[in-house]
């Protein structure tokens, strides 16, 4: 079973779940929090949705000469520049791993001043209410890691400002 | 240097060296006797002086004892001393005994001298051991001298006493003369004996002087001995060895051996010999090397007359063969040819048939041919309907990457829709279930789009299995219709090579008839050469006998000259 129809057989789970756990049915009032599930190598972050601006494909950046080798370089969108954090030199995943599974096929705009950030991730699965606590959450027996970006914020740049853009 | 002058020479030396030894003899003999002489003369001449010098001295104790008595008679008491009365007669005594005594003194010094002139003689003619004794001899008639010299001065002292008419003084000196008178006659007794001793000594040496002179004599009988034979045996060796040299050279001659070295030559008479011996030598050696050239020349040539009549004979023999063989031979060709004329129609017949079924082969070769090359076309038709379906399913392909690509962007899109209904908040809640299902559906038909893929695939590997198969089909059809060619071309050759053997064969039985026609008239010529060659091997058999004989005499040649050496 390829990868393709592990995430297939995710999603008609998850579709299901959906489903069922729409109002009306028999619902456990647990508190549940919004997030923006995506895959980096093997691994599943979660980021708030509240965090998020958008979620475009991954087109290419235009690559400049920076200190920080997480940064694979910068693109313009709606404006104004994002720089594109690569999830996978940030978590420090090897090389190897990145050769076998390709390159970034998603980002993710963040929002915030600047700079502006995107996340470059291998795929965004979609929108979750997961459970859990602790910075991580549960996703059909799958364990998600909440990815904060205020660390990213507080590595690359100024904090962002209270308000949303 | 001839052999009358070798033998003259042995001679004279020969004679020199018997006269050598001749004198040498005498020489040794003159020795002995002159040693005997002298030795006799000496020893006699000593023996007289000595008895003389005996005599002497008891000449001189008797007159000196007649003194003494006299003088005691006369004087008949000790003392006093009175020289008046001495009688005159004692004076006279005296003086009397003064001359013997000078004259026995003379007589001992002669002898002396003459003892040392013995004795230098005998050490000059080397006999050391008559030296010796002389020497003894002189040494003891010296002391003698001394003695005698003392005595008489004694002698004379007493007499002044007796003179003076002291007896007293006579009487005191008288017992020391005695003594020394007795002394002296000692030593003249030694001296007598020292001179027997030297004559024995001398006795010894002529002994000695014989036995020597005897052994030189012998020792030079012996070298003149060893020398004669040392020059008999050069002189017979100078003359034995060349005619040793001149026997072996007539031996080997007489053994027919030529080869060996000539012999010496010069101007005595073996020289002039070697001369003879080595002219005859080389005159035997020019006839015999003639000879043996003749011969062998006669012997080459009966040789040859004799291998040229072998080889005619066996030729001749393999000529006769030859034509049995031939004779044989054309009769099998006769009977050959019949039978050949036979067979030839019966392979006309067969090669007649063998066409007609290469046309009927052709045929069946032609319609192979027709359809393979139906099969090939049919081959063809299907590989282009494969084709035309394999562009379609690429087609399906860039379509279902369409819809994946579609699914993808209604995937984000949905996203984003929830992502702007949460911004939206409470407001935004119903947008997002909406965004949700869009989400799933875009999933859906992303998952849809991977099956299709894989389906598409798999049909896609099917359509080119398919394509290949056919093409190797439609090569397969196509090296059978090359290989149905060659086999047609084949058949088409084989017929034309059996219509050609049909047309050769027709030719051969034709040539076999006539051949027939002249095999009977070679038969005939082959009857007549036949008797030819019998006659000529009768020929031939007595020439090589004839030859035979002459390489036998040749041969009986060749032996007597190789009797020589050369």
């Amino acid at each position: 079973m390829n990868r393709q129809e592990e995430r297939a057989n995710a999603i008609l789970d998850l579709r299901t779940r959906a489903l069922a756990e729409r109002p009306g049915g028999i619902t456990i009032e647990t508190p549940k929090r919004a997030l923006i599930v995506v895959t980096v190598g093997a691994s599943l972050l979660g980021i708030d949705i509240a965090e998020v601006v958008a979620a475009i494909p991954f087109e290419g950046c235009a690559r400049m000469p920076m200190r920080e080798p997480a940064v694979l370089g910068v693109i313009g969108r709606g404006g104004r520049f994002y720089s594109v954090i690569g999830m996978r030199r940030m978590l420090a995943l090897s090389t190897a791993e990145d050769n076998a599974t390709g390159g970034p096929d998603h980002l993710l705009l963040l929002r915030g001043g600047a700079p502006h950030l995107a996340l470059a991730v291998d795929r965004v699965l979609g929108r979750f209410d997961l459970a859990g606590g602790g910075g991580s959450f549960d996703l059909d027996g799958r364990l998600v890691a909440f990815f904060d970006p205020e660390t990213l914020r507080s590595r690359f740049g100024r904090p962002a400002p209270d308000a949303h853009p | 240097m001839t052999i009358a002058a070798r033998l003259f020479l042995g001679f004279l030396i020969s004679i020199l060296l018997l006269i050598g030894v001749g004198v040498f003899a005498l020489n040794r003999i003159g020795t002995v006797r002159d040693t005997t002489v002298a030795i006799i003369n000496h020893d006699i001449w000593a023996y007289r002086a000595f008895q003389n010098i005996l005599q002497g001295q008891i000449t001189l104790l008797e007159a000196r004892r007649a003194i003494i008595v006299d003088f005691m008679q006369e004087k008949q008491t000790v003392a006093p001393v009175n020289p008046d009365a001495t009688p005159p007669s004692i004076a006279a005594a005296v003086t009397q005994w003064r001359a013997l005594a000078a004259d026995f003194s003379s007589q001992l010094n002669k002898t002396v001298a003459v003892t040392a002139e013995n004795e230098q003689q005998a050490a000059a003619v080397g006999n050391g051991v008559r030296a010796d004794s002389w020497r003894g001899i002189t040494a003891i008639l010296q002391q003698a001298q001394r003695q005698f010299e003392q005595l008489q001065s004694d002698s004379l002292t007493e007499f002044n006493a007796v003179e003076q008419g002291d007896s007293l003084t006579v009487m005191a000196s008288e017992p020391k003369l005695v003594d020394d008178n007795k002394v002296f006659g000692k030593t003249l007794s030694q001296a007598v004996d020292a001179l027997a001793a030297g004559s024995s000594a001398g006795v010894t040496r002529i002994g000695e002087l014989y036995a020597e002179g005897r052994m030189l004599l012998i020792w030079a009988v012996v070298v003149a001995v060893v020398l004669l034979i040392l020059i008999a045996w050069i002189i017979l060796r100078s003359i034995i060895r060349p005619l040793e040299a001149f026997t072996g050279f007539a031996e080997r001659v007489g053994l027919g051996d030529l080869t060996g070295d000539p012999l010496r030559v010069g101007r005595d008479e073996l020289g002039r010999l070697g001369k003879t011996l080595n002219g005859m030598a080389e005159s035997l050696r020019d006839v015999s090397l003639q000879s043996r050239q003749l011969t062998s020349t006669l012997n080459a040539s009966a040789a040859q007359i004799r291998a040229s009549t072998q080889e005619q004979a066996a030729s001749v023999e393999q000529q006769l063969a030859a034509l049995q063989e031939t004779a044989a031979t054309a009769d099998e060709i006769t009977h050959s040819g019949a039978r050949i004329s036979t067979r030839a129609q019966e392979v006309i017949q067969v090669a007649q048939q063998a066409v007609q079924t290469s046309a009927n082969g052709l045929n069946a070769v032609g319609e192979a041919v027709r359809a393979m090359d139906a099969i090939r076309e049919q081959g063809e038709v299907v590989a282009a309907n494969i084709v035309a379906l394999s562009e379609k399913t690429q087609a399906i392909g860039e379509i279902i990457s369409t819809v994946n690509d579609v699914s993808e962007r209604a995937h984000l899109l949905a996203l984003n829709a929830a992502i702007e209904a949460a911004a939206a908040g409470e407001n935004g809640r119903s947008f997002a279930v909406v965004a949700s299902e869009l989400k799933v559906l875009a999933d859906q038909a992303k998952e849809a789009t991977v099956q299709v893929r894989s389906l598409l695939g798999e049909i896609q590997r099917g359509i080119n299995s398919s394509v290949m198969m056919t093409e190797e089909a439609v090569k397969r059809v196509a090296v059978g219709r090359e290989r149905s060619d060659v086999t047609e071309r084949t058949i088409e050759a084989i017929t034309a090579s059996v219509q050609e053997s049909v047309q050769t064969f027709q030719q051969i039985v034709a040539s076999t008839n006539q051949q027939q026609i002249g095999i009977e008239q070679v038969m005939g010529a082959l009857q007549n050469i036949r008797q030819a060659s019998q006659q000529t091997a009768a020929g031939t058999r007595e020439l090589d006998v004839a030859a035979s004989s002459l390489a036998e005499l040749a041969g009986q040649l060749m032996t007597l000259g190789d009797r020589y050496k050369i």
